[in-house]
């Protein structure tokens, strides 16, 4: 009981301290609505600069579909026409992504789809053919198949190959050729019926990674903050007391070090808590913010569509990884003099591998899909793991090929257990750490 | 931890937490002690009148003047009422109303409240003025101990002040105080021979 009111009273004393400076109310309340606001006007802009960009992008498409060959369905002879007069219309259209695009129907007409393959596969040629899109021979079949079958096992197929920095993506496709459809068949097929497989080429040659820039945009923004906001309170509470001559008078009072330790790291849960909901409100005002822009095409490309799971994933790797990081940024802060020192020690530390964490995560991979063998290195970065869980949590059946355990569940479990094992790890060096302070030193 | 919490502790440099009022820096102290919260409100509320900080106890402590930060100070390491106080320089680097101040507060504990304190100082005035008990330390190590007069008349002086000098240049020192145990009588008389020898 003394334990927890000691506890208690010290978590109270660092959030009255922490709320009554400013930087509290800036860096954890503040910070994330304004990084977010930031962010969407940003993306606002830049769907205003590409909406009016004068520069063209060349699309190819391979039609192979060799259109109906059943007779009882005489008016959609070739839907793989269709679909490219879909785009065509809407590469004219002012409102359209694809405004000023060339639809290239031509280069690689004569080609063979197994030499098609090849080349989007080699890396010295591959921006030559992209944007790429493939329609399949059967594509008219498939459809009418699955239009008549009852049980709508299978779904016509339209593939899309790109390269990364490409604009156009498969949610562009999908609009553009859903904009200018003027039929009800042409708007059911991208609507309800055609797969639009997306695959995005990395190189050296590993499995494509599917995920929508949406959740690569999250867990970047997520993992660089939660690892980089509790800088300024790790600091402050830590080498702050130091400095400001307090910390002596708390070491004389009858409370373990590890109390004092474990109570500030609380306090700084609290915190980070706050943030978290914070940042899931930036995240929601970021997504209506995006979503209002009078651009179909435009945000269907980028808007954030928040789901539940989404949510929860996306507030579990927050707060583990802020943990880590307040983990670590303790041990720092006990070797620094003062608190400038212990702010640069922490972003030093922490800075880069968060952004390379993150930027593996915007592009939607993982690092053994980006860098290969040697990508398995940098799972021991902390926050790959986070990247990892919300990833694979999210979409299961796009990183099926890619574990590491040969389950995605077993996977999501060797992250989570291993950000957890990394707590305790993280405590109990801080804890030795903390403990070289001494008494009237 | 035990002895944690009989005594209390105020260092020379110790500061307030300056984002928090008196009242709140006070209290604080006195929940780390694990006391019940109502009594610890109650003391804190009679400490606040003790050191004279009526008025100002709901004021952060960020623009209190020195000497009312060191009241506060004072006030924190006394809300668990210990029955050992360690003062460290108390006074030194406040205004002289507030050195004063402390001063009071000092004689009030120890005169009327029975307090055991060890306080340390480099005003010899303070301690004359202070001290039933007076320890002097040259060169780390104690070198003498006693009540002033006691002081004063074993080492032949005519006030602490001409002891300590004695005591650190070696001028005009007894040989022997039959205070010491053997070791550290050793050490005094190993003292003393190296200055005369010099």
């Amino acid at each position: 009981m003394k334990t927890f009111k000691q506890i208690q009273a010290l978590v109270k004393q660092e959030l009255r301290s922490a709320t009554r400076a400013r930087y509290v109310i800036l860096s954890f309340v503040l910070g994330p609505l304004f990084m977010w606001g930031i962010q969407g006007g940003i993306q606002a802009l830049m769907g205003f600069m590409i909406t009016s960009s004068q520069q063209t992008e060349t699309l190819y498409v391979a039609n192979y579909d060799l259109g109906n060959s059943r007779s009882d369905f005489a008016p959609f002879s070739n839907l793989g026409e269709l679909f490219i007069q879909s785009l065509n219309t809407s590469s004219q259209s002012p409102d359209s992504l694809l405004e000023g695009a060339t639809i290239n129907t031509d280069t690689y007409s004569s080609w063979e789809y197994s030499e098609l393959i090849e080349l989007i596969n080699n890396p010295q040629k591959a921006d030559e053919a992209t944007p790429l899109v493939i329609i399949p021979k059967n594509f008219t079949d498939v459809y009418l198949a699955y239009n008549s079958s009852l049980n709508h096992t299978i779904s016509p197929v339209v593939e899309l190959y790109t390269l990364p920095s490409g604009l156009i993506g498969s949610s562009v496709i999908e609009a553009a050729v859903t904009m200018t459809a003027k039929s009800l068949f042409t708007k059911v097929i991208v609507e309800k019926d055609v797969t639009v497989s997306t695959k995005m080429i990395t190189f050296p040659g590993e499995e494509e990674a599917v995920s929508g820039f949406g959740i690569g945009f999250i867990g970047m923004i997520s993992i660089m903050v939660a690892v980089m906001v509790p800088s300024s309170f790790v600091s402050t509470s830590f080498a702050g007391e130091r400095e400001k001559k307090t910390m002596e008078s708390l070491l004389a009072l009858p409370i373990s070090r590890f109390n004092i330790l474990f109570s500030k790291l609380l306090a700084g849960m609290v915190l980070v808590g706050i943030f978290t909901v914070m940042n899931i409100i930036g995240l929601l005002g970021f997504s209506a913010i995006i979503g209002s822009i009078k651009n179909d095409s435009y945000s269907s490309v980028f808007s954030i569509e928040p789901s539940v799971d989404m949510l929860v994933l996306t507030t579990l790797m927050m707060l583990l990884s802020a943990f880590i990081a307040m983990g670590i940024g303790i041990s720092l802060a006990s070797l620094s003099k003062d608190v400038r020192s212990a702010e640069s020690m922490y972003t030093f530390t922490m800075m880069f591998p968060a952004i390379g964490v993150g930027m593996i995560g915007m592009i939607g991979g993982l690092p053994e899909q980006t860098f290969g063998g040697i990508g398995l290195l940098f799972y021991l970065i902390p926050w790959t793991h986070s990247t990892a869980l919300l990833s694979k949590g999210l979409y299961p059946q796009t990183y099926a090929s890619s574990t590491l355990t040969g389950s995605i569940p077993l996977d999501l479990v060797l992250h989570f257990g291993y950000l957890l094992f990394l707590i305790f790890a993280c405590l109990f060096v801080a804890s030795k750490v903390f403990e070289r302070e001494g008494i009237l030193t | 931890m035990k002895i944690r919490e009989k005594a209390s502790l105020l260092p020379q440099e110790a500061e307030v937490y300056e984002n928090l009022t008196a009242r709140e820096n006070i209290l604080y102290y006195g929940q780390i002690y694990g006391s019940p919260n109502g009594e610890i409100v109650q003391r804190t509320e009679e400490l606040i009148d003790m050191i004279g900080l009526r008025g100002r106890e709901n004021d952060v402590t960020k623009e209190f003047s020195g000497g009312m930060k060191r009241k506060v100070l004072v006030a924190r390491t006394l809300v668990m009422d210990p029955d050992l106080i360690f003062l460290d320089e108390p006074t030194t680097g406040i205004d002289i109303l507030g050195a004063r101040t402390v001063r009071n507060l000092i004689k009030k504990l120890s005169k009327e409240l029975h307090k055991t304190i060890i306080l340390t100082t480099h005003d010899l005035a303070e301690v004359e003025e202070l001290c039933d008990r007076v320890g002097i330390i040259v060169k780390g190590k104690l070198a003498a101990i006693g009540t002033p007069d006691e002081l004063e008349e074993k080492f032949q002086k005519a006030g602490i002040e001409d002891v300590f000098i004695g005591l650190t240049t070696g001028e005009g020192v007894l040989e022997e105080d039959q205070h010491f145990p053997k070791k550290k009588r050793s050490l005094v008389s190993r003292l003393l021979k190296r200055s005369e020898g010099n």
